[in-house]
């Protein structure tokens, strides 16, 4: 098991290693630059205090020294400072992590809420009228862009009280009920795909257990139809479950850019927007790098939980 | 400044695997556990607490501030926190006039020299006593390359400036300029309290200021508190205790957040979206004209827009108010080259030939200048600013009078590069006007202007702009901008299209609120809640 989670956790390094030179080389590729979208069209400025800025930037040298000056610091855990704001990176990033955090948690225990107790009920009732009906619902759930439906349900909604509308964010530890009302829509927003998602893996894995052997043995010995589903289909029938919902948590991570923007959360997603549209290198370098190394530690925290609980994959 | 906003698709589609094996029942306990937390946790939550004591108004807008620090800021949405924070010496009212701000008074003994004289008795936010110290450190830090503030173009005519009293600055410039004053009424020039500055480096993130309100609470990206300054020198103002601003980049959601009386005010960009607001009867929809100006931009060293005949070809086969209705639902006025609510300066827009469209006479000048049938492409980007539904308005008209232009719809960032380097045919663009004429049009368009990305040389204008600056007087400068006017228009380095309205939705409790052409948020002030 040690040697196991060693080599996983080696892997980590370059992968981040090939991270950060991918959104370096990107961020600097794009078109225009930091200088100018700081002075935008309105300011007028000569292109001697343009240099000027340029070298206060530290955006005069050649791009591999920028790189391996910035990953110089990076390996002393100074993220740099926002080209925009002056501000250090590292301490934004981690103002907003908790937010992004929250969203990505509570889309992904909604979406199982929801995704549990209809998948099951659409596998038990294959053919019927209720089960087309949850597929069509799947079917919608998966097509409907997040941002949509977010804006739609603020739009739908707009009357019907604080938990409906765009509040202050607080954190969840200093005001829970607030915070809880401020998150509910957005994590619902962003975690209905993934109830589709995850309803329509349970009906088919739920599907496929049914079917098996052991399920008929249980039958054939007089077993309880609930004690065959609890012990011995949906034990089966969740495994595989997991692991798609762990995988999903880094997808939902991404996800929660467009919501922070429709919500108006100050989280990490709207922080890398902005970062982006303004060139501000150092805080898109810093947050992509950051939201890589959490979905490279779900990816590994999953193969390891994976591994915990079906020995098959330990002593392959 | 707006910005790009893409909308990354969210990925659903994870990576399935796996045999089957135990421990299935925690996880579903697990889930069903916190459904009943998050249900309960919600229950409680039905429009809670009493009315606060204080008066506050919330306002939600698009855009964070990018730094605090009035000298130094080029952010749109810096500014408007800066007009409330700060005061400088001269200001512009609601009619676009100069007039007195920190200073109550001020008098030319010469058109190099400006003596002003301080209101006494205003105090920094801190409690101290704003003096003319505090102006004459302000004005050097402008000046000072080192501080690169933006505001230095604007006053980089001052040669000397000395404090001979109190409460008595005195400028001397190096030749006289007209526009001096709109210069010093720029947030940029803010007046900052020299030791505020020299005790904190900067102050984009502290305020130091003598504005009505006072920095009181600040969460990047999610709200600014300001709360009212006790000491302000207007007695009675501002009317309310606080004014808290949200941030909340999505048009939709600021219209959501005023139908859920979240927000008491929000500053709407998006056209359609202000649509919507007015027709909600329980909503006000303020609007009034801005000084931006949308125009039509040619590079006057590419062919065939090095003829002028072409350009002004152009400039009659577009119709204006076409475009104004197509693309921003009519939510402007027509305007020439001086932005129309600066009525001490432009010229009403009927005085132009131009702007009655005559596809015909196009043609003619097209057919001249050798020049029918021309392709060319429209440079825009899918902002506000960017306008590409103008250049696609734009693009069906100029068809319509036989040109053949393609639209490149570039994103934001390579926009500006593109305007940045002048690598365009043409190019829709939302310029920044100004109140004096002269500040506007001679960065503009003179030939060593600083933003004259048409490349524009004309003798004649140069000699109008190089004489309307010297002049103080309104009445001695108005018939030169006349000409110009008018030769702009002709001459054609862009087509001016129109100014934009400026767009304020207010829930119908909030009194007293004006916006004014400068876009500043000078009202807030005076504006009140009645519940």
């Amino acid at each position: 098991m040690t040697a196991f989670l060693a080599g996983r956790l080696l892997t980590v390094v370059p992968v981040l290693w090939g991270v950060s030179i991918v959104v370096f080389l990107l961020i600097h590729f794009l078109p225009g630059n930091a200088i100018q979208m700081f002075l935008g069209t309105q300011v007028a400025m000569t292109p001697a205090q343009m240099d000027e800025l340029r070298r206060l930037f530290g955006l005069d040298k050649p791009l591999p020294l920028q790189y391996a000056d910035w990953m110089a610091r990076i390996l002393r855990g100074d993220f740099g400072v926002s080209l925009r704001t002056s501000r250090a990176v590292l301490p934004d990033i981690l103002a907003r992590l908790p937010l992004s955090g929250e969203i990505t948690l509570l889309a992904l225990l909604i979406a199982l809420a929801i995704a549990l107790p209809i998948g099951l009920a659409a596998a038990l009732r294959r053919g019927s009228m209720a089960d087309a009906v949850i597929q069509l619902g799947g079917l919608a759930g998966l097509s409907v862009p997040n941002f949509w439906l977010a804006t739609m349900l603020l739009l739908a909604l707009g009357n019907a009280g604080s938990i409906a509308s765009i509040g202050i964010y607080v954190g969840f530890f200093s005001d829970p009920v607030k915070n809880l009302a401020v998150m509910l829509l957005p994590s619902f927003s962003l975690g209905i795909a993934l109830a589709a998602v995850i309803m329509r893996f349970i009906r088919s894995s739920v599907l496929e257990v049914l079917g098996h052997d052991y399920v008929r043995t249980a039958r054939a010995k007089g077993l309880r139809e609930r004690l065959v589903l609890y012990r011995h289909v949906l034990r089966n029938a969740l495994i595989p479950v997991i692991t798609v919902v762990g995988f999903q948590a880094g997808y939902l991570l991404g996800g929660t850019v467009v919501i922070e923007e429709v919500f108006a959360l100050p989280g990490m997603g709207r922080f890398a927007l902005n970062a982006i549209s303004q060139r501000d290198y150092p805080v898109v370098q810093g947050v992509v790098l950051v939201i890589a190394l959490l979905f490279v530690l779900v990816n590994l925290v999953v193969d390891v939980a994976y591994a915990f609980i079906d020995p098959r994959v330990r002593f392959a | 400044m707006g910005h790009d906003r893409g909308r990354p698709a969210s990925g659903v589609f994870g990576r399935v695997s796996g045999p089957s094996g135990g421990e299935s029942m925690k996880v579903q306990r697990l889930a069903w556990l916190l459904v009943a937390v998050a249900v309960t946790a919600a229950l409680p939550i039905a429009r809670a607490g009493a009315a606060p004591p204080k008066t506050t108004l919330t306002l939600g807008v698009d855009q964070e501030v990018v730094g605090l620090d009035p000298n130094k800021v080029t952010a749109f949405s810096s500014f408007r926190r800066i007009d409330l924070l700060y005061n400088k010496l001269v200001t512009y009212d609601a009619g676009l006039h100069v007039v007195g701000d920190l200073a109550e008074s001020w008098d030319n003994p010469d058109s190099r020299t400006y003596v002003f004289h301080l209101r006494r008795g205003v105090l920094f936010h801190d409690g101290t006593e704003l003096t003319s110290a505090d102006v004459v450190y302000t004005i050097n830090r402008i000046l000072d390359p080192k501080t690169a503030s933006p505001g230095r173009s604007y006053i980089d005519v001052i040669d000397g400036v000395t404090a001979p009293d109190r409460y008595t600055v005195r400028l001397h410039l190096a030749y006289p300029l007209a526009s001096l004053l709109s210069g010093l009424a720029s947030g940029n020039a803010a007046v900052v309290e020299r030791t505020a500055v020299e005790k904190s480096g900067d102050l984009q993130k502290t305020a130091a200021g003598t504005g009505p309100f006072m920095l009181a609470e600040w969460v990047p990206d999610n709200y600014m508190r300001l709360a009212r300054n006790p000491h302000y020198f207007k007695r009675g103002l501002p009317k309310v205790d606080e004014v808290v601003f949200r941030i909340i980049p999505e048009p939709a959601s600021l219209l959501a957040g005023m139908r859920s009386r979240s927000l008491d005010m929000a500053t709407i960009s998006d056209g359609s979206v202000v649509k919507q607001a007015m027709g909600d009867h329980a909503l006000v929809v303020a609007q009034a004209p801005s000084l931006n100006l949308r125009i039509f931009s040619f590079n006057t060293t590419r062919p065939p827009f090095t003829d002028s005949r072409v350009r002004n070809a152009i400039a009659f086969a577009i119709d204006r108010q076409a475009v104004l209705n197509a693309a921003e639902f009519g939510m402007g006025v027509v305007s020439g080259p001086i932005p129309a609510p600066d009525t001490v300066w432009a010229l009403p827009v009927s005085d132009f030939p131009e702007y009655r469209p005559n596809p015909a006479r196009a043609r003619e000048l097209l057919q001249a200048a050798g020049a029918a049938g021309a392709s060319f492409t429209i440079t825009a980007a899918p902002t506000y600013e960017g306008g590409i539904a103008v250049a696609q308005v734009i693009q069906s008209q100029l068809k319509a009078v036989g040109l053949n232009p393609t639209i490149q719809n570039v994103e934001w960032g390579q926009y500006i590069n593109l305007w940045v380097k002048r690598d365009f045919e043409t190019m829709v663009e939302l310029r920044g006007g100004d109140p004096d004429p002269d500040r506007f049009l001679y960065r503009t368009f003179h030939s060593t202007g600083a933003v004259n990305n048409f490349l524009f040389k004309n003798p004649a204008a140069d000699k109008l702009l190089d004489r309307g600056r010297v002049h103080l007087t309104v009445a001695e400068r108005r018939p030169i901008y006349h000409d110009l006017e008018r030769l702009l228009v002709t001459e054609a380095p862009a087509v001016f299209l129109y100014t934009p309205y400026e767009s304020q939705v207010l829930q119908s409790y909030v009194k007293g609120f004006r916006i004014i052409p400068t876009g500043a948020l000078n009202y807030l002030e005076q504006t009140s809640v009645e519940h």
